[in-house]
């Protein structure tokens, strides 16, 4: 279990060179003490080709109901749905690190894998 | 050291943002909700008013007057602090900065409604969060009218 985050490594900025990370800066402080706003971290795009999400990685996802709205949250839960298709639908849910954030960071339910955009592996600052 | 300095090279060049708001994830606030309890907690407090001195028969009616606007005052007073610590930024304090004042006379005016049987207090009340609501909304940047159920 990792719950603080890594500062970027020479490894983590090789990748970055290789285009095997993406960059985001932060904004807002529901991620608080993990990351402060303003905070730059590199993102895995591929960390979940080959593998699910597990419980307390820090994740980007896609906003499930707001298009276009990039979040960062940790992983709290994830489970997968097996009713209907054959296919894996796995869902996660995401949560604030910051718990003053109140009640609202637990309201938006469950997000679909393909939502989520990739891991925070590192912060460049 | 010469990582350090990288690292920060590095840093100035992600453009994208990925958000760590509070409201990102639902985004769900309407002032509305401390309206309505404030509004029952004012409602019970008229009928407490009307019933007048309980002879035996009323007890039960006025504990439950009594009861009801407690409750409905103690509700809008939780539905303010949620909007004022979760919804609120500092940015917005900078616009407003009597907002931490507003709240707190509207969540004290709560206590009064609840402690007390009190018109004026409950009147008070509802100007306050009609007050919040106008603030709200303009930071929304939407025009939402005013409304009360009664």
């Amino acid at each position: 279990m990792q719950l603080n985050l890594p500062r970027s490594n020479w490894r983590e900025i090789a990748l970055w060179l290789f285009c095997r990370r993406r960059l985001f800066q932060v904004t807002g402080d529901s991620m608080h003490p993990t990351l402060a706003p303003g905070a730059v971290v590199m993102v895995d795009p591929r960390a979940y080709r080959k593998r699910i999400p597990r419980e307390n990685e820090i994740v980007v996802a896609q906003h499930p109901r707001q298009a276009g709205l990039r979040i960062v949250k940790r992983v709290t839960a994830v489970f997968e749905n097996t009713t209907g298709s054959s296919a894996r639908n796995v869902q996660v849910i995401l949560a604030s690190d910051n718990e003053a954030a109140g009640a609202d960071s637990r309201s938006f339910g469950p997000v679909a894998l393909g939502h989520v955009l990739g891991q925070v592996k590192s912060r460049l600052r | 050291m010469f990582r350090e300095a990288i690292t920060k090279l590095i840093a100035k060049t992600a453009v994208d943002t990925v958000s760590a708001h509070c409201d990102g994830p639902c985004g769900v606030y309407d002032p509305a909700s401390a309206r309505i309890a404030a509004e029952a907690a004012l409602s019970m407090t008229k009928k407490i008013i009307d019933l007048g001195p309980a002879d035996s028969a009323d007890h039960n009616t006025y504990g439950r007057f009594v009861s009801i606007k407690e409750q409905q005052a103690h509700l809008a007073k939780e539905e303010l602090l949620v909007l004022w610590t979760d919804y609120f930024k500092p940015e917005h304090l900078e616009q407003y900065p009597d907002l931490h004042g507003k709240f707190w006379n509207a969540a004290k005016l709560c206590s009064a409604v609840k402690q007390g049987v009190d018109v004026d207090a409950a009147n008070d009340l509802m100007a306050a969060i009609e007050d919040i609501h106008n603030i709200y909304w303009a930071t929304k940047g939407r025009d939402v009218a005013y409304y009360v159920a009664t």
